[in-house]
């Protein structure tokens, strides 16, 4: 009895190997196709002709700040420099609590100005609206507010937007000078109504940074960064560009991306329950769009637009990944009504299911399959060997995917020159899975049991790590 | 006459340095707007050609550097290549002399440096 | 290991095969990786090197009066290149890219000296051979550098990549036909794939760039049955500033596509008359956001002091938007709506004043 009830789990554990496997190739094969179309494309678009062009839809870029007083002048500085024709730039003050708001005033010579806008999406009182006396930083808006959360703090900035498009750009990060065209043109160039385009966000750490612009990327020195890299490479490159393209995303990084303001609107904005926010929003926009029947895309751009810092230390990366794992569960339980709804079209039945099987009980599979796996063998009901060759596998495999990933970073991007440094990243890819994937495994886990049974509730005390750089790092 | 050059493509850099070398400037080039500014504080030119799209900050900040920080009044010419309305106005509006628009003709940009600086074309 | 069955030896045979195999795969990419790094990075030296010295020699050659061209290259040429690097591909690679950098940004004599060393080169050649390759980027992307040079020759094969499944190449084909002297109407109503808002900002700007004082007969186009045609004449109509045009403007305003709208919407604001205000203002309400700004920008246009009310109503929009817009067009249209708009700014409602301020003060 006991025999077969083994047998029988390890035949189902064996299937989700294989699903996960299969899923994982046609995900490259198929990413590797657009990237190939799209480097080939990119050759022929004059991106700098966009820059010129007075009829592109306008995009205000929403930035919320919190407690940045350090780096706000620089970075409202780096964010200026973009070069877009038709940006305007929000930077929405969190309630900080240092000198942020003073900073910025008196470096941009801000001056409060009666601006006309309505609360159309809920958030916290908005206390005043500056603008620069300087006509040099006439696209720049201040927005101060009553703190909120970051996603308060966006939707106080989407109800000071008069754009077409805005984008939710963490403050922190280093966007590539013409990221605004890349993004806008999926939205120029398709027959739907697009209602959210991401790209793709790229670590950047241990990298030459010289007033707002990297001067030289190269691998991060520290492994938990390098680990990353490779992490952010087998999701940004070979996972989201396969889904983008079938319109199958269902989370653009929080850190970046363009979303259609009107559409937000009608949705309801960002959700300020949830961690993931992020996704929840790109959800909800799905769903919109499909009860409303309106042909419509949630575009992706393959090309490396958004540059940010990885978390360095064991325990801001765990609270990192605690936080992804809760909002996950978070989304997906919200909406889990989406879940084979043949209404829902490829969201329902594909994009669903997999995040389901794959991101959420993924980890919860994972653990119980190695620890019912070694009880077994010490019961003495699986082979040993048959247990190291599957070990074997499954390690093959998955080293597979990574090397996989780096070829395809290789292949389509080049953005690291010196061998040594590649070699390294190979080092890192083998070390993986023994040293660092059960961590993950082990935070996710950990996220669930703090969402379902200590009831962090994410709305609570949360926000407030919200957006310091190394805290609130950005889902690959 | 010393003239300042900021423009990021090196082969029109080097073609700007060596024309004006020709019509006897003292010339200093570079390739980016945060070296401009330093550059300008150094050299103390008689006037400035800057392109509007450079690395780490752009013809705007060398412009709002010279007429706001510095206070002073050297001719600034604008060379880029945008054509679009909003960018030459806030340009001129910041206090850029003149603009020169992308392609350009060597001849025509010499002449209207030399009307600038009031020597006789 | 003798005493498992021997399925289960089978099995894990076959696994390991699998890893061995997956792990020899992963190798030979982490070596092919690793030494095509290597190899480039010595390369990146070498190019360096070469871009400077063709930059600077480029330069000689732009700086020089007397010598004609042949002149130039015989004395010139080995003051700068050992007869080695002149052989390397990387030579070649890197004059042709800084020969084109060079043609973006220069005009006239400067421009026509460009033109000289890239025929010396026989860079013609090299980029007829892309086209008979027919990777579809490269037969693009040579397309657009002769276009940039403007050494296209007349060729038939453009005809036939109107109707190319790629984008890209139908793109550059309607550029090359229009460039070779075709008449830029007959051309583009052979496209039968829709235009994308991409597509329609490269022809107009290509247009544009190309210097045409006019369009003629572009009625062809905006009669044409594609509606995305239709839109690309009406845009090219206002751009061009064309008046006299046969089309029956009625149902356009009330076309069931709401670009087609806007863009006889705005057509008729730049260059129509006042007639079709009334319609206008009537339709309004049942109108797209889009729609709805263009009607205010005819209205800014043509409206007279009797559309103040009018206006005035629209201060109080579901939208924010529109209401910004329509305190603009109040503050655009003439003085007494201006203003009316002043006055506003005074005495108006609360959320009329800070309308009016937001306005006035251009924020």
């Amino acid at each position: 009895m006991l025999t077969f009830f083994s047998y029988f789990i390890q035949f189902g554990l064996f299937l989700y190997c294989m699903m996960i496997f299969t899923s994982y190739i046609l995900m490259s094969v198929r990413s590797w196709k657009v990237l190939k179309h799209h480097k080939q494309a990119n050759l022929n678009i004059d991106f700098n002709a966009f820059r010129q062009n007075p009829y592109l839809p306008s995009i205000s870029v929403v930035a919320p700040a919190y407690n940045e007083g350090v780096t706000i002048v620089e970075n409202i500085r780096s964010l200026l420099s973009l070069g877009y024709n038709n940006l305007t730039l929000i930077i929405v003050n969190d309630g900080s609590k240092d000198d942020t708001l003073e900073k910025a005033i008196k470096f941009y010579d801000l001056e409060k100005v009666d601006y006309y806008f309505e609360y159309r999406l809920p958030c916290n009182e908005i206390k005043a609206i500056y603008k620069s006396r300087n006509k040099a930083f006439k696209k720049l808006i201040v927005v101060d507010k009553a703190n909120g959360g970051k996603a308060d703090a966006l939707n106080a900035g989407i109800n000071v937007s008069y754009s077409d498009y805005f984008a939710c750009v963490d403050v922190d990060c280093l966007l590539e000078e013409n990221a605004f065209e890349h993004l806008i043109y999926p939205v120029i160039n398709s027959h739907k109504e697009v209602v959210a385009v991401g790209g793709i966000v790229w670590l950047n750490n241990d990298a030459e940074v010289y007033h707002g612009h990297m001067v030289k990327l190269q691998i991060p020195n520290k492994f938990l960064p390098r680990i990353q890299l490779i992490e952010y490479f087998r999701a940004f490159l070979l996972g989201r560009t396969a889904w983008g393209s079938i319109n199958g995303l269902l989370l653009i990084s929080g850190a970046f991306g363009i979303f259609h303001r009107e559409r937000v609107i009608e949705a309801g904005g960002y959700n300020k329950k949830t961690v993931g926010e992020d996704m929840e929003l790109v959800i909800r926009l799905h769903k919109l769009m499909l009860n409303k029947k309106i042909p419509y895309e949630v575009a992706y751009v393959p090309t490396p637009l958004c540059w940010t810092e990885a978390p360095v230390t064991k325990t801001i990366l765990s609270r990192q990944r605690n936080r992804w794992a809760r909002g996950t569960a978070e989304c997906l339980m919200l909406h889990r009504d989406m879940i084979g709804r043949k209404k829902y079209g490829i969201i329902g039945l594909l994009s669903f299911p997999y995040w389901l099987i794959a991101e959420w009980f993924g980890p919860f599979i994972e653990a119980f399959g190695l620890i019912f796996t070694l009880v077994m063998i010490l019961l003495g009901y699986i082979n040993i060997y048959f247990f190291i060759a599957m070990l074997g596998l499954v390690f093959s495999m998955s080293l597979f995917f990574s090397i996989l990933a780096i070829q395809a970073q290789e292949t389509f991007f080049n953005r690291y020159s010196e061998p040594k440094e590649i070699g390294r990243l190979f080092v890192t890819a083998i070390l993986e899975p023994f040293i660092y994937h059960p961590l993950t495994v082990y935070w996710a886990i950990k996220g669930n049991y703090d969402l379902f049974f200590k009831k962090t509730h994410s709305w609570g005390e949360m926000t407030r790590t919200g957006y310091a750089p190394a805290t609130a790092p950005k889902k690959p | 006459m010393k003239i300042l050059i900021a423009e990021d493509e090196s082969l029109l850099l080097k073609l700007l340095v060596d024309k004006f070398n020709r019509e006897s400037f003292e010339v200093t080039g570079c390739q980016n707007g945060l070296d401009a500014i330093d550059l300008y504080d150094e050299v103390q030119p008689d006037i400035v050609i800057t392109d509007l799209q450079m690395p780490f900050s752009g013809g705007y900040e060398l412009i709002f550097h010279i007429r706001k920080t510095r206070d002073a009044q050297t001719p600034i010419i604008v060379l880029s290549s945008t054509n679009v309305e909003d960018k030459i106005v806030s340009s001129l509006e910041l206090g850029a002399n003149d603009f020169v628009e992308k392609p350009f003709r060597f001849n025509e940009l010499i002449i209207r440096v030399k009307r600038l600086l009031g020597t006789s074309v | 290991m003798n005493n498992i069955p021997t399925h289960i030896q089978r099995l894990i045979f076959i696994i390991l095969v699998i890893a061995a195999i997956l792990l020899v795969v992963d190798s030979v990419i982490i070596i092919s990786i690793l030494s095509e790094k290597i190899s480039a990075k010595r390369s990146a030296k070498r190019r360096a090197e070469i871009r400077e010295k063709i930059q600077q020699y480029i330069t000689a050659w732009l700086m020089e009066e007397d010598l004609n061209i042949q002149e130039f290259m015989s004395k010139e040429i080995a003051n700068y290149f050992s007869n080695i690097q002149l052989k390397f591909k990387l030579f070649r690679e890197i004059l042709y890219e800084e020969i084109f950098n060079a043609n973006k940004v220069l005009l006239g004599d400067d421009q026509k000296k460009i033109k000289e060393l890239y025929t010396f080169f026989g860079f013609e050649q090299k980029i007829k051979k892309e086209f008979f390759r027919y990777k579809w980027y490269k037969l693009v992307n040579a397309t657009n550098d002769l276009l940039a040079i403007k050494a296209l020759e007349n060729s038939a094969m453009f005809t036939e990549l109107l109707d190319h499944p790629n984008q890209f190449v139908r793109l550059v084909a309607i550029k090359a036909e229009i460039s070779m002297g075709g008449d830029q109407v007959d051309i583009l109503s052979e496209i039968h794939f829709p235009l994308s808002d991409w597509e329609m900002y490269e022809i107009i700007s290509f247009l544009k760039r190309s210097q045409f004082k006019q369009i003629p007969n572009l009625s062809k186009l905006i009669n044409h049955e594609s509606v995305t045609l239709k839109i690309l004449g009406l845009k090219l109509a206002n751009i061009f500033q064309e008046l006299d045009l046969e089309m029956d403007t009625k149902s356009f305003v009330v076309h069931p596509n709401p670009k087609v709208r806007t863009a006889i919407i705005e057509y008729l604001a730049e260059c129509g008359g006042n007639e079709y205000l009334n319609d206008l203002k009537r339709r309004f309400a049942s109108e797209e956001e889009p729609v709805k700004i263009a009607i205010l920008k005819y209205v800014a246009l043509h409206g007279t002091d009797d559309d103040v009310p009018f206006i005035f109503n629209k201060l109080k929009d579901a939208y924010p938007a529109i209401r910004v817009k329509a305190a603009e067009t109040l503050q655009n249209m003439n003085s007494n709506s201006m203003s009316f708009l002043s006055y506003l700014e005074s005495n108006g409602d609360k959320s009329d004043q800070k309308l009016a301020i937001h306005v006035l003060n251009k924020f």
